[in-house]
């Protein structure tokens, strides 16, 4: 087995664990809030789970790139290609935007969405809003997203 | 225009109909009543305050008691599905209200009453008995009777604990300074000893020093019953099972009254439409032989309101005026069948204003192309459609949640569309089936689809960002007509047709190299005009000539907003991808097992709950990110927010469904 492999493997931890993490974070700091909610009003339990759900987003996005470098590098095609230290370090790189940008918007995305869950306990008809705003958040998990797959896919093997 | 036209009404009528006109209203129920301001013409008119005729004891708060406990007490708990799937009982009005007079409301609120009271007593009571079932328990080996046990002649018992470090020094310094004295172990707990000390009555006063010493805890019979402890356990649990037994039969009471009496439910929702009723007085006025009545109707139900009040009235007057400057009327969206459900998306943002557009109809164009990108996938699409015309067509559904599945009816087809052009059929699927389908999964993977994200993810993005472009000129374009259109002309081109300019061109200049060269040239004049314009232009509201100039420039800084707008589409592309690559994930999961015939059942397992939570969260995700984009992106160009809801006066109802019997009678 190449060098290179373990810097992609580091990657792909990276990119899974630290997004998942933050999305862990999110979700339980949604979620905290969400079932304050309901100790008051059960029935909001539907939006209060869409809610906390959005924070748990990042977490995919990470998993998804570290699937993608898994792939990439072959592994589940049995055969792991070879690769150098430098094709390694690039998948590594190319992991870390998903992985730092999805633990940080993640966390905040959790306490916006927290947020929102206390606005539609008093304003149940501006759900709309409520739903915008931590996808407002959002929007950087995306890019950072859309960073890694471009970054990864400009690795060469 | 999708927005409904408005018109307000006035009506005049004598004051002895004044109950009648109201129900009849409220049984069309198509106008919305409003306040009459306090005015010239109405200076010397009343409210109607004074009228509340709703003090008897037949109220909402009394029947909802009744339903709330014998609900809770009905025979067999039938489950949230079943009730969604029998439809609601149907009243004419008139039985409705004959039925208040058929059954004797008051006798079984009292009845109810008086069981939930015993309930409750019987609760208290329960709770009391096991708290001393427990204390004195713990005394279970003294065989005394508790209640006498202060009653000796000559001796002294004193029952109390002690912790088990002190017990020693206790019992020795008893022993050294009491002298005659039995003490005896009851029951030992955690660290603390049950004990009881026997002493003769006048050595008492040797003995609570010692007892202070040791923190002595002495134990205080506090309860009535009478007996040794044995004996006292067994009074409490035949008190507690005689309480069981009752609550038991209270409980086969109320299941009989839940099924006796179901007129409660309809008997709820009358009151609740009386009270809607009595609450909408508080809007009308009154002179000594009139009452006057004031709100909107939607102007295509202007016929259905005036025939209603001939059919039924003869001392009336209704006119119809236009709604006035600076009002707050109120809106309906009247949209196609085919987009109507997308109102839900508007109607989540904010309703528009009454004068400006409703932009449900081409928000309804982007948002279908958008989500199908965003979920693309013909499996997840499918089950999506497939579950939500099920529920149209099976559950007993409001209006509103009809609304919902329809639109999610719509969305699943997208995703089929989406799944279609990406090639995504739970994820890649196709190739885990036989060889025999290779020719199929290679028509549908390779053949029909335009895009293949995992391997070349650039035209896909390039798609997302390309239909951002377009709804975005989209927006600029709508505010641009809705500024000709009222006639401000000048203004539509200085604040959309220069930057439409000015992004056109830079558009024209970042993708040069993929078109003739004097497109490059087009491009550089474009923005050469566009930022001329916008600095002349952008800075008109301010007097002095430098600021002007100065706003401009200032302005020009809003590119980067256009730019970052259009970058936002690329969520799109993003989701899309994830959906199918997140599938793909499980599928390889699933088939990964190798385990002889139980492999089967766990392969099945991971894809069934695999591939329903991806589907939970691609179609959240891209139900809020296309939300967000309409929003965010495209209502900021031109959309004007903050219209009211219509809210009709209407036979609302909860648990039943009431018919406008004078409907009936015509058909």
């Amino acid at each position: 087995m190449s060098e290179g492999i373990v810097l992609a493997y580091l990657g792909a931890a990276l990119a899974i664990g630290l997004a998942g993490s933050g999305s862990a974070i999110g979700v339980g700091i949604a979620g905290t809030t969400g079932a304050g909610l309901m100790t008051e009003d059960p029935s909001k339990f539907g939006l209060v789970l869409l809610l906390q759900a959005i924070p748990g987003t990042q977490g995919i996005y990470g998993l998804l790139v570290g699937f993608l470098v898994l792939i990439k590098i072959g592994i589940f095609a049995g055969a792991p290609a070879y690769l150098t230290i430098k094709q390694g370090m690039l998948i590594l790189y190319s992991c870390l935007p998903v992985g730092i940008v999805g633990f940080f918007s993640a966390i905040y995305q959790g306490k916006t969405s927290a947020g929102s869950i206390g606005l539609i306990a008093r304003r149940p008809e501006e759900t709309g809003k409520a739903v915008v705003l931590p996808a407002m958040v959002e929007t950087y998990a995306v890019l950072s997203l859309i960073s890694s797959i471009l970054l990864l896919n400009g690795v060469e093997l | 225009m999708t927005i409904s036209k408005i018109k307000k009404f006035h009506i005049f009528a004598h004051i002895s109909i004044k109950e009648s006109l109201l129900i009849e209203l409220q049984k069309l129920g198509c106008v919305e009543i409003i306040n009459i301001e306090e005015r010239e013409e109405f200076h010397n008119w009343n409210s109607l305050d004074d009228d509340f005729s709703l003090n008897s004891p037949v109220n909402l708060s009394n029947v909802k008691f009744c339903i709330d406990l014998l609900s809770s007490y009905r025979a067999k708990k039938s489950k949230g599905l079943k009730s969604l799937l029998t439809p609601k009982k149907i009243y004419s009005y008139d039985e409705l209200v004959q039925l208040e007079q058929q059954y004797n409301f008051q006798e079984l609120f009292n009845r109810c009453k008086e069981l939930d009271n015993e309930l409750n007593q019987l609760n208290l009571q329960e709770n009391r008995l096991n708290a001393a079932q427990q204390e004195i328990q713990r005394w279970l080996g003294l065989d005394l009777d508790l209640s006498k046990i202060e009653e000796r002649k000559y001796i002294k018992i004193i029952p109390g604990s002690i912790t088990k470090n002190n017990y020693q020094n206790l019992v020795s310094d008893i022993e050294q300074q009491v002298k005659t004295s039995v003490i005896q172990i009851i029951a030992e707990e955690k660290n603390k000893l049950n004990i009881a000390i026997i002493i003769l009555k006048e050595n008492q006063p040797k003995l609570e020093p010692i007892l202070q010493k040791y923190f002595f805890e002495i134990y205080k019979y506090s309860h009535t019953f009478i007996g040794t402890p044995k004996q006292i356990i067994k009074t409490i649990n035949e008190q507690l099972h005689a309480i069981t037994g009752r609550r038991e039969e209270i409980r086969q009471t109320l299941i009989k009254l839940y099924s006796e009496n179901q007129f409660i439910y309809p008997l709820y929702d009358l009151l609740s439409i009386k009270q809607e009723k009595e609450d909408t007085k508080k809007y009308l006025k009154k002179s000594a032989k009139t009452i006057a009545v004031r709100g909107w109707v939607q102007k295509k139900d202007i016929p259905k309101l005036e025939k209603r009040l001939k059919e039924n009235f003869s001392f009336y007057d209704v006119s119809f005026s236009e709604p006035k400057e600076g009002e707050v009327i109120p809106i309906v969206l009247s949209n196609k069948a085919m987009v109507r459900p997308f109102e839900i998306i508007t109607e989540l943002y904010s309703l528009p204003d009454y004068h400006t557009i409703d932009p449900t109809p081409i928000l309804s164009i982007f948002y279908f192309v958008f989500f199908g990108l965003a979920l693309s996938d013909v499996g997840y699409g499918g089950a999506m459609a497939l579950m939500s015309y099920l529920a149209m067509k099976y559950l007993q559904l409001g209006k509103g949640a009809k609304k919902f599945f329809n639109l999610l009816y719509y969305c699943g087809i997208a995703g089929i569309l989406g799944g279609i052009l990406l090639g995504s059929w739970f994820g890649d699927i196709l190739n885990y089936l036989p060889p025999v389908f290779n020719n199929l999964s290679f028509f549908l993977t390779q053949k029909i689809a335009l895009f293949n994200p995992v391997e070349n993810p650039i035209p896909l993005l390039i798609l997302s960002l390309i239909l951002g472009v377009i709804q975005i000129y989209t927006g600029i374009l709508i505010k641009f007509t809705d500024n000709v259109s009222k006639g401000k002309l000048t203004d539509g081109i200085m604040d959309q047709i220069s930057w439409l300019v000015l992004i056109t061109g830079i558009i024209l200049y970042l993708v040069k190299g993929m078109l003739p060269s004097v497109i490059s040239k087009i491009s550089g004049t474009a923005i050469l005009i566009g930022t001329i314009s916008i600095i002349l232009t952008q800075g008109r509201a301010q007097k002095n000539i430098l600021l002007k100039i100065g706003s401009g420039i200032l302005a020009l800084y809003g590119i980067t907003g256009y730019l970052s707008d259009f970058l936002s589409y690329s969520r799109l592309f993003a989701l899309g991808l994830a959906t199918g690559i997140i599938a793909q994930m499980f599928n390889m999961l699933a088939t990964m097992i190798k385990i002889p015939y139980l492999g089967v059942l766990f392969t099945l397992v991971i894809l069934i709950v695999g591939h329903t939570f991806n589907l939970f969260m691609s179609g959240l995700g891209a139900f809020i990110h296309d939300a967000r984009l309409q929003y965010v992106e495209f209502f900021s160009k031109f959309y004007d927010a903050g219209g009211n809801p219509f809210r009709p006066f209407t036979l609302k109802t909860t648990y039943i469904e009431v018919e406008d019997t004078s409907k009936a009678d015509k058909l």
